[in-house]
């Protein structure tokens, strides 16, 4: 009589098989070193106070095979690229709103760079991770980060053949004033130890920001006929969730291991919240309320559904049980909601002849809009567009106080007038702040962040050249015409593309 | 660096050649050059610490040093 296993007994066998394998390919790679000690290979401080019994118990949520991620990732990428040579066949950038074409220069220079700075914070996580199963897990993210940021190096290289404004990314990136707040951020993420590195890039980068920029901003971009982008933009986010799994998994973990993890996370969680809404808030908030004229939502409206409803809201109903608590600057971000892109965007048209993408007024479709969703618009910044329609020079090129922590110039207010705090002396230095989350973040670790100069300090201290000219070479802005004004005085495009 | 902070029109903005030992109508200038159109702004009144700059004392005397933020305000 035949004695083959029933249906179930072979299902529990693959698993089995599937889990050993697993464990083999991934987990058991933590071998003991033989050549040099433990401690030398993966130094303690890379888990600096954390406390963790046994790492090889630490799980990563996802078992991925190799041979399995490199198939799913290659279809993914088959499915992008016959959009994007569709699109291209019919010349696409042609339809696209001309203003949003403009935002365009400006987020794939930097989104594509900061993919890359992510992949590099994942290659260091990799190395130094004191877990096994984090290695592999942040191996494969290494890998996401790096599909990403080629495929925004993809979009740049099709847009340059087409249009000015879309080259020198890398000497933008690494020179200009408006990214520096970015590469302090990452370089923040690459040097902090491991766990930190995956609160801030895992759980408060992917879950708290990710979905406004691949999920609402895409949608945005489609209505504004960016297609090709915004099926970048989804193709992205597809990763992001296992990426996103991670972060919640190493929190519990870290959580449910030892309750005197509770106050290092939190800190963590404060810290990267307040500097991640700096860079990715600031940045984003102009695209869904200016660049955007065919406009979706504001960003007010995406952050609270987004941020605050679906990441804070979420993150707090399934961590408070142990003692997590939502982050302490929120009620900051809350209040700078009314205030942000609009100060972000008179700042950026008072400098718009040191940018490489054009700027532009609101028009009176706008001026609508804008007072419809934030009712504080006209007294915010009407009064300086009625200026600029009414012919004033408003420009502003000279030298401001740009905040030590965030990189940013200090331009916020609150309801009780400047946020501005300083000068601040340490050490011999003068340092200014933009707010009192960034000075409180910037004095809790100050020896991390003392050494850094802003863009000022390096004129101040001639490492850049005051002269108009060589500056703006400096920073990557080696052709005229490429910011200013989109509109001319009479309503007609400058752009060089197209119009609508 | 010296710069003066006007509440409606941040960021503050530096004042080039402004020392602790420049006089306020030196500062008062500067912040003309700075923020204004020519003939666009009619007056500027400083303050630092609370303390008004009025005369034509260095700025020193009022507890201005090299780093500093001073506030103006603008009539055009």
């Amino acid at each position: 009589m035949s004695t083959r296993p029933s249906r179930v007994g072979v299902q529990e066998a693959t698993q089995q098989n599937i889990k050993d394998q697993y464990k083999e390919f991934t987990r058991d790679l933590g071998w003991e070193p033989s050549y040099v000690p433990k401690e030398e290979m993966y130094p303690p401080e890379h888990a600096e106070g954390v406390h963790f019994s046994d790492w090889d118990k630490f799980d990563d949520p996802f078992r991925l095979f190799y041979k399995d991620y490199v198939k799913v990732q290659e279809k993914k990428e088959e499915s992008l690229h016959m959009v994007f040579d569709h699109a291209a066949r019919y010349d696409y950038l042609t339809r696209v709103e001309a203003t949003w074409l403009e935002g365009m220069k400006l987020f794939a220079c930097g989104q594509g760079q900061t993919e890359y700075e992510t992949c590099k914070d994942h290659m260091a996580i990799a190395r130094y991770s004191p877990a096994p199963a984090l290695r592999a897990a942040a191996l494969y993210q290494s890998i996401d980060e790096l599909r990403h940021a080629q495929n925004y190096a993809h979009y740049l290289r099709y847009a340059n053949r087409k249009l000015p404004g879309f080259s020198g990314w890398a000497t933008l990136f690494q020179n200009h004033w408006l990214y520096q707040g970015i590469r302090h951020c990452f370089e923040d993420i690459l040097t902090a130890n491991p766990f930190e590195a995956i609160i801030g890039a895992n759980v408060v980068l992917e879950i708290g920001f990710t979905n406004l920029n691949f999920v609402a901003l895409p949608a945005v971009g489609a209505a504004n006929y960016e297609y090709a982008w915004s099926q970048l933009q989804l193709t992205t986010q597809s990763d992001e969730t296992r990426h996103m799994a991670i972060g919640q998994s190493m929190m519990r973990t870290l959580l449910e291991e030892d309750p005197r993890n509770l106050p290092i996370i939190q800190r963590w969680l404060d810290k990267w919240t307040w500097r991640l809404y700096r860079v990715d808030a600031l940045g984003g908030s102009i695209f869904f309320d200016y660049f955007a004229k065919n406009k979706v939502m504001s960003y007010k409206e995406a952050f609270q559904k987004y941020f605050v409803d679906d990441f804070i809201g979420g993150l707090v109903a399934d961590l408070g049980p142990f003692g997590l608590k939502e982050p302490a600057y929120l009620q900051y971000m809350l209040d700078d909601m009314d205030q942000l892109s609009h100060v972000v965007w008179k700042y950026l048209y008072q400098r718009k002849d040191m940018l490489w993408f054009k700027t532009f007024q609101p028009d009176d479709d706008d001026r609508e809009w804008l007072t419809e969703k934030y009712p504080d618009w006209p007294n915010l910044v009407g009064g300086f567009w009625d200026e600029v329609r009414g012919g004033r020079d408003v420009s502003n090129a000279g030298l401001v106080p740009v905040c030590n922590l965030c990189q940013v110039a200090c331009m916020f207010q609150d309801e009780n007038g400047p946020m501005i705090e300083g000068p601040v002396e340490l050490d011999g230095r003068t340092y200014w702040f933009c707010s009192t989350p960034c000075r409180e973040i910037f004095m809790n670790e100050p020896e991390k962040y003392k050494g850094a100069k802003t863009i000022v300090d390096l004129v101040l201290d001639g490492a850049m050249p005051d002269d108009p000219d060589e500056f703006l070479k400096m920073i990557g802005i080696s052709e005229p015409g490429l910011g200013g004004d989109l509109f001319a005085p009479n309503g007609e495009h400058t752009h060089n593309g197209h119009s609508h | 660096m010296i710069y003066a902070l006007v509440p409606d029109e941040l960021p503050p903005r530096a004042l080039p050649g402004v020392t602790p030992s420049s006089s306020a109508d030196d500062a008062r200038a500067a912040v003309l050059e700075a923020f204004g159109e020519p003939g666009d702004l009619h007056s500027v009144s400083l303050s630092y610490n609370g303390t008004a700059l009025e005369d034509d004392k260095p700025l020193s005397d009022y507890g201005v040093e090299s780093h500093a933020l001073v506030r103006a305000e603008l009539s055009r």
